[in-house]
């Protein structure tokens, strides 16, 4: 039979499970977030650079 | 007792950056290109570069297997993450589309790297050379990692708990490098 402190003790270790998935999700959330910025921002660069560069060839060969 | 390292996945996600950012402004990159030439001759002299090189056919083959699977790839990738935008089957569960697709995605991932070897031997000392195959690479390896150590694990548990603006950011990213490594790859295509 489940005594007063077994229950309390079982409702503490529900608290800190439900923090700790939270604090995993807000993880997972916030790098996320980071590599998908950064991918983001690293491949805009990539294309804007790369689109740069064959619009300055097409000058040099076409004027 | 140590306390553990708050946000270990967003720090571990920024030094992993962070290190490679480092190295591809430093010379490590030059002296690991450079020492890499031979294993690219070597590519040439195994099995598969000699069948490459020696029979059209095959080479053909293994091409055309190599753009199906990417567009099967290409496929999952689009409907996964234009779900994940909320821009197609509204009315459908997220994780009832992404299951599915990533089952595919695992399939046609396979088939695009094990086809993509064989070519890459045939034709091993001309990639070498060309630099868009390097950023090819680089973005495989970026939307690899990026869909089994970060987008999968956020999105597994329930996909609806998270916010909508962090599944379009999500879903832009995991565009735009399936995107680049398509046509990267086509790039490489047309070079040389």
């Amino acid at each position: 039979m489940d005594g007063p402190e077994n229950t309390q003790s079982a409702a503490a270790r529900a608290s800190v499970d439900s923090k700790a998935g939270r604090g995993s999700s807000r993880d997972k959330s916030a790098s996320a977030a980071l590599a998908s910025a950064v991918i983001i921002v690293g491949f805009v660069v990539y294309w804007v650079s790369e689109i740069d560069a064959v619009r300055e060839m097409l000058k040099l060969a076409y004027g | 007792m140590p306390t553990a390292l708050p946000f270990p996945r967003t720090v571990s996600t920024a030094l992993l950056l962070a290190l490679g950012v480092y190295f591809a402004l430093s010379e490590i990159r030059i002296e690991w290109y450079a020492s890499l030439r031979p294993f690219f001759e070597w590519m040439e002299t195994t099995a598969f570069g000699r069948l490459g090189k020696s029979y059209g056919g095959a080479f053909a083959l293994v091409q055309a297997m190599h753009l199906l699977s990417m567009a099967v790839l290409g496929g999952t990738v689009l409907v996964s993450d234009a779900r994940l935008m909320g821009i197609v089957l509204k009315n459908v569960p997220i994780n009832q589309v992404l299951e599915p697709c990533h089952r595919l995605f695992n399939c046609s991932l396979s088939l695009v790297v094990l086809s993509g070897v064989f070519m890459a031997c045939g034709v091993a000392i001309k990639v070498y050379y060309l630099e868009v195959f390097w950023y090819k690479m680089l973005a495989l390896a970026m939307g690899v990692l990026f869909a089994y150590f970060v987008r999968r694990p956020l999105l597994k548990p329930s996909a609806e708990a998270v916010p909508q603006r962090l599944r379009t950011l999500v879903g832009v990213a995991s565009l735009m490098t399936w995107f680049t490594v398509a046509a990267t790859g086509r790039w490489i295509g047309f070079s040389g």
